[in-house]
């Protein structure tokens, strides 16, 4: 069964279209990393899976279930742009005002375990304004997290954390998912954090889904190549061109693509008298594969 | 498969329990009491210490700051008629209209409705707690009125009127309370972010129906005129309370 399933959403803020025509498909159990430039529309998006916004068109569901199925409701954890704390109450009491909205059993119990996991356990009884950027984030994962979500919903969580911070949300995403077959959606701009636990990914582009792929998917669509930083870099440019059909630069590195092996590319180069510093094999990342993949929208478009 | 810590919502009890909690946690519910407290003490004390004078006695007994017998309460507004308790109605306003729009700009709005698709219960419990947080504030503007009337050494004697009537006034302004809260949290879901917004809207609203108070609940008030703010309070409630639901059922939460 699919967590989420979105047919041709649209919302429209007067003239301004936010999302249009979007499809999205969330398989129960995956993280899926939710990619798109500021303002390409996926907060508004998880606004709406959330109930927090009315679409002006489209179909949702939930777990093959409608958005106004109380029960399927009852089981979204969401952290939308800011975590909904009061100023003026304690993390401690705004969590537990969290465990009363959501009717958690043992709640003190289920609380601290939740803010011991973002490692805010210290900080339980500080007012929530004087918490840093970063506290408030914490917080606000461990309240999305309180009584184990089967739909969790995050807008760029990582956003103020700091390398701490998201090796921790790094290691409660994947735990949640593998152990409690949990479903994530996860915004995110930091897409070498979003690379190393998303199972898969939506690209959106101005309101519209432009691609929807799996992580193994998108491995075998990221090419591989042959990274080699020779002494030499003009030459060595100009003859591996000659032999191989795409060879770049990029730094003090020519990248070979294609099925070049680093020992033939080296001792091609040496053969024609060019040392090589150094050789690695590398697959293009996603923050480059997402680059390659605007600038064919753009050219699409124009 | 999955074991979910989260039970099934029990409703409008855990509804209440937050906004229980929260009004308790909140200085503002302690201001306003204190305020209730203070108001008939200074207004008492005050316009009985200046001069002195006959003329400038404006009180001349302790009730009139809580309301006036159904004749005099008739004519024309005076300042007793304006200066009493049912001012604090223009309090509860206040009270709404900060406590509603403080949900909506921390975000707490978005942690109650992306779990709940219903919106009745958030109404409910909304003017369950504000009109019972406004009993509060009545009441202490009572126990005001009792301190200020010694200080300022006015008559506690109920003229044409008894106990009785006294406490049939209290009540029946107490079940006002739902009406004026119900229109308030309309205005503040309304208004959702804009605390200017739901402060003033109310506050307007508030001023229109301020002249029935009077006529509705005189002190020599009956069983009659609790009956009548009852039925009031409780069909007004449930009409801006539908309202209030069919607004945030329409409008987007964030
Ligand atoms: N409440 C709103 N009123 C008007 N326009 C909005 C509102 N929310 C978002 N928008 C507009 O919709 C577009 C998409 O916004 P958003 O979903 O927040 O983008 P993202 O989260 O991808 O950065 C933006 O152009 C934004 O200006
Ligand atoms: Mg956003």
């Amino acid at each position: 069964m699919n967590a989420v399933e979105i047919h041709n959403l649209s919302k429209f803020f007067g003239q301004k279209k936010a999302v249009s025509g979007l499809d999205m498909v969330v398989p129960e159990g995956a993280i899926y990393g939710f990619i798109g430039e500021n303002g390409s529309g996926k907060s508004t998006t998880e606004k709406i899976i959330c109930g927090l916004m009315r679409p002006n068109n489209g179909q949702i569901k939930l777990f093959g279930k409608d958005l106004s199925d109380e029960d399927v409701r009852h089981k979204i954890g969401c952290l939308i742009e800011t975590p909904g704390c009061f100023p003026n109450l304690s993390v401690w009491q705004n969590m537990m005002i969290q465990a009363a909205n959501i009717s958690l059993r043992n709640p003190k119990e289920k609380v601290a375990e939740a803010l011991k996991l973002v490692r805010m356990e210290g900080s339980a009884s500080n007012k929530f304004r004087n918490c840093s950027l970063g506290m408030k984030q914490r917080v606000g994962i461990a309240m999305a997290l309180l009584g184990n979500p089967a739909l969790l919903i995050l807008d760029e969580p990582i956003n103020g954390l700091d390398a701490d911070g998201i090796r921790i949300m790094r290691e409660v995403l994947t735990d949640l998912t593998l152990k409690k077959k949990c479903s994530v959606i996860i915004s995110s701009h930091i897409l070498g954090e979003l690379e190393k636990i998303a199972t898969h990914y939506g690209i959106i582009r101005r309101g519209k889904m432009i691609k929807q792929v799996t992580a193994e998917e998108l491995e075998r669509e990221c090419p591989k190549y042959v990274a080699i930083k020779p002494l030499d870099l003009n030459s060595a440019e100009n003859l591996l061109s000659e032999k191989y059909i795409k060879v770049t630069r990029k730094d003090n590195f020519l990248r070979i693509y294609g099925d070049a092996s680093p020992e033939e590319t080296v001792n091609y180069l040496f053969k024609h008298g060019i040392k090589v510093e150094e050789v690695t094999t590398e697959k293009i990342s996603l923050e480059e594969y997402y680059i390659d993949l605007m600038k064919k929208g753009e050219n699409e478009i124009w | 498969m999955v074991k979910y810590d989260r039970t099934k919502p029990k409703k409008l009890k855990s509804m209440l329990s937050v906004d229980f909690l929260r009004l308790f946690a909140s200085p503002l519910l302690y201001v306003l009491i204190g305020v209730s407290f203070s108001l008939p003490v200074l207004i008492l004390v005050m316009t009985t210490l200046n001069g002195g004078e006959e003329s400038t006695l404006i009180f001349t007994s302790v009730w009139q700051s809580i309301s006036s017998v159904s004749e005099e309460g008739a004519t024309a507004m005076d300042i007793t008629s304006m200066m009493n308790i049912n001012l604090l109605f223009f309090l509860t306003s206040v009270l709404v209209g900060i406590f509603v729009s403080e949900e909506f700009k921390s975000g707490y709005a978005k942690n109650i409705f992306a779990i709940r698709h219903k919106k009745g219960e958030y109404v409910l419990s909304k003017i369950l707690l504000l009109s019972f947080s406004g009993a509060l504030t009545f009441i202490a503007y009572f126990l005001g009125a009792i301190v200020g009337g010694k200080i300022a050494g006015l008559s506690f004697e109920l003229t044409n009127t008894s106990v009785t009537g006294l406490i049939f006034c209290m009540l029946s302004k107490i079940a006002l309370l739902p009406l004026f809260s119900s229109i308030d949290l309309l205005i503040s879901v309304f208004a959702k972010q804009k605390t200017w917004l739901s402060i003033l809207g109310s506050l307007a609203l508030s001023a229109l129906l301020f002249p029935t108070i009077p006529m509705m609940t005189p002190l020599n008030s009956g069983i009659i005129n609790l009956f009548l703010c009852l039925a009031g309070g409780i069909i007004f409630a449930f009409c801006g309370g539908l309202s209030s639901k069919f607004i945030l059922d329409h409008t987007d939460i964030v």
